[in-house]
């Protein structure tokens, strides 16, 4: 579902995920929570694949997982294809994951998925510095 | 009481052997532990709670697909009967290897069993966080 300024909100308050572009920076901001269901996963996939093919290549990620619990078997097939077929075009994902079995799941997947540009945080504070230091660094150009 | 004591007893043996099997990469007892209902509630030396059958379930896989070489030994057992329910406390001392890393820890721990179709079965567990545990994942977060 889209919002008034372009956000994508999937699933609802306890199992959920938004996502949404800002132009200026190149920077995909996604935040997902719970434990999904196979709705909330293929929302989730559909739109995190859309929201980031609108934009630039080479483009930074920051991944809020606050709140999220290991996936089953249809939220783990979403995070790995995301993963995948952002791959080619993402210059950085930094994303913040406090609960280390679902660290621990998202760093197995990613190593499945190619996920060479992702990095694992246990806090927000810490993949917004990792984060903006890589956009200061001007890679994204 | 001396039955049920002897019962929980046995259901909490059954717990730590398949703990031993699922930290060698094995999950499959682990389910047979478990009263597989959404009132089970799980939480990790590296974890969050985990609420629900499903979620300890796919924290549980989740584990297993890291460790190896586990050999959990549950000391001190203390066993509590109260009816149909039952609790009990001990001191786990923890020897696994996580990623690369031989990890060892001891924690407290406590258990809850439930007895539900003449089955003793556990529905809640509890260990103490474990930093060297956290630790290790941080370092496999290097993708």
């Amino acid at each position: 579902m889209e919002g008034p300024q372009g956000m994508h909100r999937g699933g609802d308050d306890r199992e959920g995920f938004s996502v949404e572009l800002d132009p200026l920076s190149n920077v995909v901001r996604v935040a997902a929570w719970g434990f999904w269901g196979p709705d909330v996963a293929l929302a989730f996939s559909r739109d995190v694949l859309l929201v980031c093919a609108g934009a630039r290549v080479r483009f930074g990620l920051l991944v809020d997982c606050s709140g999220l619990n290991p996936q089953r078997a249809e939220g783990q097939e979403a995070w790995g294809r995301w993963m995948l077929e952002t791959g080619p075009r993402l210059g950085r994902a930094c994303a913040a994951v406090p609960n280390a079995v679902t660290k621990l799941q998202l760093v197995r997947i990613a190593k499945a998925s190619h996920g060479q540009g992702w990095t694992f945080f246990s806090t927000i504070e810490a993949a917004l510095l990792a984060l903006a230091a890589y956009k200061s660094q001007g890679e994204d150009r | 009481m001396m039955r049920d004591e002897d019962d929980v007893g046995a259901a909490s043996a059954r717990f730590y052997e398949a703990l031993n099997q699922l930290n060698r990469g094995n999950p499959g007892p682990m389910a047979e532990a478990w009263h597989q209902t959404p009132r089970v509630t799980n939480a990790h030396p590296l974890g969050e709670w985990a609420h629900g059958w499903e979620q300890v379930w796919a924290s549980w896989q989740e584990i297993s697909q890291s460790a190896r070489n586990g050999n959990i030994v549950a000391r001190d057992v203390r066993i509590f009967v109260y009816g149909s329910v039952a609790y009990t406390t001990c001191v786990e001392d923890v020897a696994v290897t996580f990623g690369p890393n031989s990890l060892r820890w001891r924690a407290n721990v406590t258990n809850i069993f439930h007895k539900a179709g003449g089955e003793w079965k556990i529905i809640h567990h509890h260990s103490d966080k474990a930093q060297a545990i956290a630790d290790a994942v941080d370092q496999m977060a290097d993708v």
